[in-house]
């Protein structure tokens, strides 16, 4: 921030909440797919999948429509970059 | 001949009022004639083709002016060379030089032009179009009138007829061709004019229930007949309302001077028409004023019936000057009219509604001027606005033509006099009490120097008397009363008519804000003014010096004068838009270090995948699975491609409207998918 300074700080908090959520939903799919977590055995591996593929479109949804719109096109890689696909 | 239309002198005056606005038409006048000289000027002495010399010589012929000399050499070469070699020549060529040489006689005489006649008989028996049979056929009642010794007939003039009828629609227009089936009324004017050529040039009569379907087609037309609230009537096409209008009257003059029987059209209609061309006033465009005239003069001069226009030269009565209302009833081109007796049978006033201040007044003729007048009005005549109603009647007597008028004409008429200015006062008032402090009489005749004053506790009072000549209570359109400061700074303020006089009450206490605070000398100055008023008045009274508290901080200063009065109608200072300044972007590249930053873990994790390998071992061999997971991956991959368009450029509402099509596709893939995976796990399980 004291480097950047707060322009478009939108994008950049976004962008961070992306990438911490993304890891959020990978974390719950590893901990339902898990064969050694007894609490989730009863859940099928494909159903965890679906659900974390259904969530992780919501999610980035929501996320895309509050990065703003490109400026500029170089300058806003930097904030794309920021979304990680898992 | 015909000898109805000889004997007839029937009086018609319709049942049917034209009800709607009152509107005053003028008849053709002197301003048209000299409007005619500038409209119509050749250049270099000649007109471009012979349609507008045509339209031009004849425009100038009926306004009784004379160019002929002028034009006649330049023109007249045209007209000669293409007489000289009608085979070289168009149709229309042909039919207009011949037009031209009917109103300037550049060729006459015995010698019937042989080579012309065969060259129009030929186009009438050629003729497909509606075109060429007018041009042919009018062509040939030209020559008949204009080179004596000829015997022009149409050999088979009721086939020509017919195959003219041919092109006739129910409704009454007209098309030009048998192809085409687009009509215009326009067309149906070229027709009429073309099918009474064709009557006066058959050698026997026309069979009569020929006639009789286009007298009923002519009908027809007329129901498609538009009208404006004054009472106008026009025809309107995509040629124009004149043009089309104009192209319907020649052909009605055509048509009943040429058969027999008459031609019965609805008068009220007749006088319509009429209206409208006068009411189109002088055309700047040389075509629209040719077809004005020219209507006017068919209208003028023709077998059906000739309408009458009344008017008058001024619609302003001056009770003061006691002067008479002046009617002048003429012909659209104001020529005299026949004996008839106008009545004014109601003067209804703007203000009480629905009675009248006159009744059934008979109006004198003076021979001399060729007017009719009202010589005094009754005692209850008042100032003001009033709609006055007209009644015409044709007296029976041997007229040659039919003569046609509107039942009723109304016109608007004001009427003004002196006003009486009594009992003007002014005084200044104490605000409890309301005793007058001090009280002054005024003259409005004359600028006072009336001296006052007045502190912000008191009022100042205007109140007068304004009564017309009858003693009744007038109400003014304008009256104002200004206080203007010292320093320039003005105010104007409404005085009010209510019950028996107009008074304004001025309470400083309650101004002194929209006072600015001013103390100091004001001038006062009063403004009467009506339409009805000829003795207006703008009268400086005096002045008034006010006492008012001292200006608190937050109160809005007076306005700077300028110096110049005129000076507030010039350009305003420009206005600086003030934008949200752009945020300030970092350097670009700690941009690009930034964004190096980012893509290493991305790169990391590729590196990575192919390290751990791509487990596609449970990926279904067989074709439907197969095709199920290959569209769901790519399902994930479209919406993945939706989410950057809708960044890039997309809006919300597109998006989910997309992503809900997506959506649904999605389900039914992945779960067709997921459900072949877990049945081959189960599968697995259970071996």
């Amino acid at each position: 921030m004291a480097l950047v300074g707060s322009f478009s700080f939108n994008s950049f908090l976004f962008g961070v909440l992306s990438c911490t959520g993304t890891a959020f939903l990978a974390i719950c799919l590893w901990i339902q797919v898990n064969k050694e977590n007894k609490k989730f055995k009863d859940l099928a591996p494909k159903r965890a999948f679906a659900d974390f593929v259904l969530s992780n479109l919501v999610f980035h949804l929501v996320i895309m429509n509050f990065f703003d719109r490109c400026p500029s096109p170089i300058l806003n890689v930097v904030f794309m970059s920021c979304k990680n696909v898992v | 001949m015909m000898a109805g239309g000889l004997a007839r002198f029937v009086v018609l005056i319709l049942a049917a009022a034209i009800c709607g606005a009152a509107s005053v038409f003028q008849p053709i006048s002197d301003s048209h004639r000299s409007a005619a000289l500038d409209v119509f000027v050749p250049v270099d002495g000649s007109y471009k083709s012979l349609e507008e010399a045509y339209e031009a010589l004849k425009t100038l012929e009926i306004l009784g002016i004379d160019k002929k000399s002028d034009l006649s050499s330049a023109t007249c070469e045209n007209v000669v060379k293409v007489l000289a070699s009608p085979s070289s020549s168009t149709l229309k060529d042909v039919f207009y030089a011949l037009s031209v040489n009917g109103i300037l006689k550049c060729k006459s005489g015995e010698d019937v032009p042989k080579d012309i006649v065969s060259k129009l008989q030929t186009g009438v028996k050629d003729a497909k179009l509606l075109l060429d049979f007018y041009y042919s056929v009018r062509g040939l009642v030209l020559v008949k009138e204009q080179f004596s010794g000829t015997d022009i007939s149409l050999g088979d003039a009721e086939t020509v007829f017919r195959s003219i009828k041919a092109l006739s629609q129910s409704d009454g227009r007209w098309r030009y061709s048998s192809n085409n089936p687009e009509s215009s009324t326009f067309a149906a004017g070229l027709a009429f004019e073309t099918l009474a050529g064709v009557i006066s040039l058959a050698p026997s009569e026309i069979d009569n229930s020929l006639i009789q379907t286009l007298k009923t087609s002519i009908t027809k037309l007329f129901d498609s007949i538009q009208k404006y609230d004054d009472g106008t009537f026009y025809f309107d096409e995509s040629e124009g309302p004149i043009s089309t209008t104009a192209s319907v009257i020649r052909g009605l003059k055509s048509f009943a001077a040429s058969e027999s029987t008459g031609l019965n059209l609805p008068g009220d209609k007749i006088v319509g028409l009429a209206k409208f061309f006068l009411g189109v006033g002088i055309p700047g465009d040389a075509k629209d004023f040719f077809n004005q005239i020219d209507a006017l003069a068919c209208l003028e001069d023709n077998r059906f019936s000739v309408p009458l226009i009344l008017s008058l030269p001024s619609t302003v009565i001056s009770l003061t000057k006691k002067e008479p209302l002046k009617v002048k009833v003429s012909t659209v081109f104001g020529s005299k009219a026949p004996a008839l007796s106008v009545k004014l049978a109601q003067a209804l006033s703007s203000g009480s509604k629905g009675s009248s201040v006159i009744n059934n007044q008979e109006l004198k003729f003076d021979a001399e001027s060729a007017t009719y007048f009202l010589e005094s009005f009754p005692k209850n005549f008042d100032v003001g606005k009033y709609t006055f109603v007209f009644e015409i009647l044709v007296d029976e007597s041997a007229n040659e033509k039919v003569y046609i008028t509107e039942a009723q004409t109304k016109v608007p008429i004001s009427a003004t006099g002196a006003i009486t200015i009594e009992n003007a006062e002014i005084a200044v008032l104490d605000s409890d009490v309301g005793s007058v402090e001090s009280q002054k009489k005024l003259d409005l005749t004359k600028d006072e120097a009336v001296s006052l004053s007045a502190n912000h506790l008191q009022k100042l009072r205007l109140s007068l008397q304004l009564t017309t000549p009858l003693g009744h209570v007038f109400k003014p359109h304008q009256a104002f009363l200004k206080l203007k400061h010292e320093s320039q700074v003005e105010h104007i303020f409404l005085v009010k008519t209510s019950g028996k006089k107009s008074e304004l009450v001025l309470d400083f206490l309650g101004l002194v804000e929209k006072l600015y605070y001013l103390s100091g000398k004001y001038e006062i100055q009063l403004t009467i003014g009506d339409a009805s008023m000829e003795n207006s008045l703008l009268s400086n009274i005096g002045h008034i010096e006010l006492d008012l508290p001292e200006r608190p901080e937050k109160a809005a200063r007076p306005p700077l004068q300028p110096t110049d009065p005129y000076s507030r109608y010039v350009p305003k200072a420009e206005i600086s838009h003030i934008f949200r300044v752009p945020e300030k972007l970092p350097a670009k590249q700690l941009s690009l270090v930034f964004l190096g930053l980012i893509v290493l873990p991305f790169i990391g994790f590729l590196i990575g995948l192919t390290r751990l390998g791509v487990n596609i071992k449970s990926f279904p061999s067989s074709v439907g699975a197969a095709t199920s997971a290959l569209l769901f991956h790519g399902g994930i991959g479209a919406v993945l491609l939706l989410y950057v368009l809708f960044w890039v450029k997309l809006d919300l509402f597109t998006t989910l409207k997309a992503l809900s099509l997506l959506g649904v596709f999605l389900l039914f893939v992945g779960h067709r998918t997921l459900s072949h995976l877990a049945a081959a796990s189960n599968k697995l399980k259970s071996a």
